[in-house]
Parts: C-alpha cells; sequence; structure tokens
C-alpha cells in the first residue's frame, strides 16, 4: 500500500464526510433552535434528490437552476410541515418526536406511491476524472466538495453576523429572553425551518447526480444524520461538521483496515461520546 | 333536510353485509373461482422484485382467464388473487399469511423474495397443508421437512452453476475474482455460493467484504478492491441500483476488468446510473426477450405483458411468470384443487413446459428434497447501452 493510496483513502473520507456534513448541518440547526429531533429532515433529503430529478430529467431545467429551484420548493414544504404539524405541538417533546416520526413515514410512503420503487438517476452534469496526488477523483465529486464548502461557509457567516442568524442564537439560548427582547420566536422557528429544510433539499440536489434517487433515501441518512450529530454535539452547526468529517474519515480508513465491521464504528463513536463526553464534541453542557 | 343517523346506520349495514356476502363482485355469480394468496413485497426497499413478481403473475393470470379459466377435472375456475404486501419484513409476512389462511381460506400461496417472511411464513403453511410456492435464495428455506414448499426462481446457486462455467469457456484468461455483498443473511449466503462456484470453476478468490444496504458512496470499499487487481468482480448479491452504481465508481476509480453479476437487470436503469460506457461489458443473468435463444413463450410473454402493462418492458419480471405458470399445470394435471395432490402431481411430473423451454424440479442432493426450479440460466452482456444475448446454459442440480 502506498502513498498514492492513502491519498486516495484520505480523498475519500473527505467526500464521505462532506456528504454527512450536509445532510447533518440542517438537522442539527433544528435542534439547536427548535429542540425537535426532525426525522423528517431525511426525507426532506430525498424529496430534494427527486426535485432536482423532476426538474432536470422531466422539464429540461438547468442543473444549477433546478438545485436553487429544489432549495426553495423544500424550504416551502418545510414551513408548510412546521405550521402543520410541528407548531401545535411546540415545547411538547414526547409528541413532537412522534409527529416528526410520523411525517417521515408519511412522506416516505407517498414518494413511494407517487414516484415508485425504482432507482432513478439524473443525467451526469460533468464528467471525467482528475488526480490529486495520484488519488482519483470524479468532477461531479469536486463540484459536491466545493458547493458544500460554500454551504457550509455561508451557513456559518449567516448564523453568526445576519440580524436574523443573531436572532436564532437568542431564541436557541432563552427562548421567553429573546421574547422579551421583541424578537419573534415562532418567526424565528419558520425562517429556522426554511433554512434547515433548504440545506437538506441541496443536499439532495448535490448527491442525486453522484448517486441515484429513490424513496428510501432518507431513513438512512437521517440515521447518518443523528449519528454526526450526537458525536459534534446536538444543536451545534461546527459540531456538525467536526462530526461528519470525523465520520467520514473514520469509515474510509476502517474500511480500509477493518473491513466489514466498519459501520458499527460510528455507533462505537456515538456510545464513547455518551459516555465520557455526552454534549459531543462542540456541544455544551 | 336533516339524514338521520339511523339512515347512515341502515346503510352501513347494507354495504357490510354485501361485502361479506359478494366478496367477489368481479366474476359474475354463475363462475367458479379459485383464490389464491400471494405475499409479495409492494412497498419497501425490496419493492422492485415484489412488483415485478406482481406483474409476471397478473400476465398468467388474465391469460388463463381469458381463455374461460382454471380447467379442474372439467370445470372451469377463475383465478382470482389476493394480494398482500410484506414490505420485505417478516413480520408483515407472518400477519399476511394468518390472513390468507385462517380469514381468506387460500389453500395456495405465492410468496416473496424475502428469506426471512418465507421463514416466518412456513410455520403456517406447513402445517395447514398450504402449497407455498416461493422465491427467495436462502438454503433452509428448502429441507426434507417442508414438503409443500417449492422455489419458483432459480437462486444464486443454480445460476452462477450455469454462469462460471460459461465465464471460463468464454473468457480464459480470467484467472481471479472478487466478491462485494451485502452484509446481511442474503448477502452471505450469497457470497459463500460465489465462494464455492467460483472455487469450483478454478478462479482464485482474490477479495471480498461486505456493504452494508444504504450505502451509495463505495469509493472506500472499492479503492481496497481494486489494489488486489481482480479480473472480474462479482456482486450477484446487490440490488440492481447499487451494482450500476459500484459499476460507475470502479470506473471512475481507474478499473479495467470485467464487472459481473448473476441477476437480472433493467439494462436502461443501469446504464443511465453507471453510464453508457461504464456498463459497457456487464455480463448478467438477463435475457433479452426479442434477441438470441428467445422461445414462443418467451414472445408471447413480452406481447402479453406490453398488452397489459404497457411499456417499457421490465426484463426482470418473466422469471416470475414460473409461479402461476407451473401451478395451473399441476393443478390441471391432478384435476383437484387438493393441495396435497396438486404437490404430489408436482413431485411426479419430470418436465414442465414454461416460457424459458423445458423445466424440471431438481434438488434432492443439494437441499435434501426436489423442490428447486431448474431452467436454463440466460447471459447477457450490455454492449453499447444494449442487452446482447451471449448464451445459456441448463445448471445440474443433483
Amino acid at each position: 500500500m502506498d502513498f498514492t493510496f492513502f491519498v486516495q483513502v484520505f480523498v475519500n473520507g473527505l467526500m464521505l464526510g462532506l456528504t454527512y456534513v450536509l445532510i447533518a448541518s440542517g438537522f442539527s440547526l433544528i435542534y439547536g433552535i427548535m429542540r425537535l429531533l426532525n426525522f423528517a429532515h431525511g426525507e426532506f433529503y430525498m424529496l430534494g434528490a427527486f426535485a432536482t430529478y423532476l426538474l432536470c430529467e422531466r422539464l429540461g431545467v438547468n442543473y444549477f437552476a433546478a438545485m436553487v429551484l429544489s432549495m426553495i420548493i423544500i424550504a416551502v414544504l418545510g414551513i408548510l410541515v412546521y405550521r402543520f404539524f410541528y407548531r401545535p405541538f411546540r415545547d411538547q417533546h414526547d409528541p413532537s418526536l412522534v409527529i416528526a416520526l410520523g411525517i417521515a413515514m408519511l412522506i416516505g410512503g407517498l414518494a413511494l406511491l407517487v414516484f415508485g420503487e425504482k432507482d432513478k438517476s439524473i443525467s451526469p452534469v460533468f464528467s471525467g476524472v482528475i488526480k490529486v496526488l495520484g488519488a482519483t477523483l470524479s468532477m461531479e465529486r469536486i463540484v459536491v466538495i466545493i458547493m458544500a464548502v460554500i454551504l457550509m461557509a455561508a451557513l456559518t457567516f449567516y448564523i453568526k453576523f445576519s440580524k436574523t442568524g443573531q436572532a436564532m442564537r437568542a431564541v436557541a439560548q432563552d427562548r421567553e429572553a429573546a421574547a422579551l427582547q421583541g424578537i419573534g420566536v415562532d418567526s424565528t422557528f419558520t425562517l429556522c425551518m426554511a433554512i434547515s429544510s433548504a440545506l437538506a433539499g441541496a443536499a439532495g440536489a448535490l448527491l442525486a447526480p453522484l448517486f441515484f434517487v429513490n424513496p428510501f433515501l432518507g431513513m438512512h441518512a437521517v440515521l447518518k444524520a443523528l449519528v454526526v450529530v450526537v458525536i459534534g454535539g446536538l444543536g451545534s452547526i461546527p459540531g456538525a461538521i467536526a462530526g461528519g468529517l470525523l465520520l467520514g474519515f473514520v469509515e474510509s480508513f476502517g474500511n480500509t483496515f477493518l473491513g466489514d465491521i466498519t459501520e458499527i464504528l460510528g455507533f462505537v463513536m456515538v456510545m464513547l461520546v455518551l459516555l465520557f463526553r455526552p454534549q459531543g464534541l462542540f456541544g455544551h453542557g | 333536510m336533516r339524514i338521520s343517523k339511523s339512515f347512515w346506520r341502515m346503510i352501513g349495514l347494507i354495504l357490510t353485509f354485501g361485502i361479506f356476502c359478494f366478496p367477489s363482485l368481479s366474476f359474475s355469480s354463475s363462475e367458479k373461482v379459485l383464490k389464491m394468496g400471494a405475499i409479495f413485497p409492494l412497498s419497501g426497499r425490496g419493492a422492485t422484485w415484489g412488483l415485478a413478481a406482481q406483474k409476471a403473475i397478473t400476465v398468467k393470470q388474465k391469460e388463463v382467464n381469458g381463455r374461460g379459466g382454471l380447467n379442474v377435472g372439467g370445470e372451469k375456475y377463475k383465478i382470482e388473487i389476493i394480494w398482500e404486501d410484506d414490505k420485505y419484513n417478516a413480520a408483515a409476512g407472518r400477519m399476511a399469511a394468518e390472513k390468507l389462511v385462517n380469514r381468506d381460506k387460500v389453500k395456495f400461496i405465492h410468496g416473496s423474495q424475502s428469506s426471512a417472511v418465507i421463514l416466518a411464513v412456513q410455520p403456517i403453511t406447513e402445517p395447514n397443508k398450504i402449497l407455498f410456492l416461493v422465491n427467495s435464495y436462502a438454503k433452509e428455506v428448502l429441507t426434507p421437512d417442508k414438503p409443500y414448499t417449492f422455489r419458483m426462481v432459480l437462486t444464486s446457486n443454480e445460476i452462477l452453476q450455469g454462469m462460471y462455467p460459461w465465464m471460463n469457456k468464454t473468457y480464459p484468461s480470467l484467472k481471479n475474482v472478487a466478491f462485494v455483498e451485502p452484509n446481511d443473511a442474503s448477502g452471505w449466503s450469497i457470497e459463500k455460493d460465489c465462494k464455492r462456484i467460483a472455487e469450483q470453476n478454478q478462479f482464485q478468490v482474490v477479495f471480498s467484504q461486505f456493504y452494508e444496504r444504504g450505502t451509495s458512496d463505495f469509493y472506500p470499499l472499492l479503492n481496497k478492491l481494486i489494489v488486489q487487481k481482480p479480473d472480474f468482480i462479482d456482486f450477484t448479491g446487490a440490488p440492481p441500483g447499487d451494482q450500476a452504481l459500484i459499476v460507475k465508481q470502479l470506473r471512475e476509480l481507474g478499473y479495467k476488468g470485467k464487472t459481473f453479476s448473476g441477476t437480472t437487470l433493467d439494462p436502461l436503469e443501469f446504464c443511465k446510473i453507471a453510464g453508457v460506457q461504464n456498463a459497457e461489458g456487464h455480463i448478467s443473468n438477463t435475457h433479452d426477450l426479442l434477441g438470441a435463444y428467445t422461445t414462443e413463450g418467451q414472445k408471447k410473454y413480452y406481447d402479453d405483458y406490453m398488452a397489459i402493462h404497457g411499456k417499457p418492458f421490465d426484463p426482470v419480471t418473466p422469471k416470475y411468470h414460473l409461479y402461476l405458470d407451473i401451478l395451473v399445470q399441476a393443478i390441471e394435471k391432478s384435476g383437484s384443487l387438493d393441495p396435497t395432490q396438486v404437490k404430489e402431481t408436482m413431485e411426479k411430473m419430470e418436465e414442465w413446459h414454461t416460457i424459458f423451454g423445458a423445466a424440471k424440479f431438481g434438488g434432492k442432493e443439494h437441499y435434501g428434497i426436489k423442490r428447486q426450479i431448474v431452467t436454463p440460466v440466460y447471459i447477457s452482456e450490455i454492449v453499447n447501452g444494449n442487452l446482447v444475448n451471449r448464451g445459456t446454459m441448463l445448471p445440474s442440480l443433483p
């Protein structure tokens, strides 16, 4: 096993990690602000992929335009789900958990009815491969890496520096105090749901040309997101980034050196984190 | 005008009475109806196969009903199939079987592609002497203490016994093989078959690894695989979409060897995901029903399928035609609707006329009971995005 091989393993880990970051960041954002484990997040990711598929393959829309449209469509869907299903159970932990699971199942079932069970794919947007220090990477993957970095940077800056982003942080820290300062908690939640859903839509749109699209994508995605945010710290965006990258590298190197048991490494990490740092790597106690 | 509650109650009672007294409104009252059960994954991760089976069985059902029905000792019976969704889940499959046997009183059940479902349903069908026609690959589905279960589709054991000798003969320069299979009971069972049959055919196994279902990025696994320099890669147990993704990512990583799977695939979908160039030369157990090695029965099946389901034709479906085709022949031959008599006929008959040509039941030595259908194995390659039939071999199954 030579240097090129290890570079390839590293690059694979980076790509895998960024995939997890894309899916987990929105999931973590919702928990951080709304204290809701939105199990429907995986289904939003799946719908984002389907929206891009329909726009590109059926309506002939340009891929990047389709990605933006998918983000808007899924953001609107997220707002509707919040308004009709989550808002009535706000601040009620158990019912909101059950509702989130129910919504996930409902969306998954409806997607199966509407789109059918077969795998669908989007025509390649970029073709060809390039070599990075001897490691092979397809152009499609490079686009995903660049877009994922841009999206994460934009999200971090937005939450840190924009007025509404600061309002979100205020609501996350102390809802009542934020309300007393004139911050609309309900409108902040709505915005948070829209951003998180748009991120899921973007993840679906970005990963759809790389892999395939089917109604079963959601459950696997949300499980990975859960592992990532528990490792990184529930509600922490830097935690989601760190957790996603860590899981990606662990899986890539694990696959190389440990083989079949790699899949359980993520859960082993979750157990270790819960035992020794229950708030996660970047979470607050 | 306000309608009283008692009026709605009356309507409800009439409807309930109607449902229980006239369960089959699709056939006229003078026609005799034979009800059969069918438990398949019509939703969930196995739905691709379940829905394919439903389409193929429906083609045969319509054909039989179209000629007046099933001929049982001079009497005609229209076939009615009660479809149940096992969701690729053992508990759902068992519940469906309980309903079919205890409420619907069916005597014949067509069964799932999931080994877990079959193993959960057999404790209901065997003691009740229900004839259970199944698909799943697990070896333990067929054992001497389960005489009412017949497997109607070739498993990896039979398919690979046809394909590996063909590989040896057609590509003598290929010497070693790598395996990638899903990490579950089905994947483990198939990998065992693959290894055994590859070694029987003098191929050296240089790599074998399992992956979790739901994986879409295979780069880490394939990166490790390619280093072993296999001449060809077999991923028979992977679902069609995963197979296409594996091929795409293998080519991206620079693999130049052959790709192979002992399963049927839809070439259009496969090439869409993998890319036409990447899919070039992929070998599979798929049969182009309009190409070489096609029988009259296959042509008729193709026409019937298109008339009922329309375009596009799903090449995964033909193998499921055997379910109802052989059951119809067995019932008509025995002249009885008693599952025990039909079972005895199935045991005795030496040759069945199917759309694939002559077929028989075998497996006494391998499974301990002669309950495995044996039909010709078709081998094809993808060339310029199209399926090209390359050969057919009858697997030996003592």
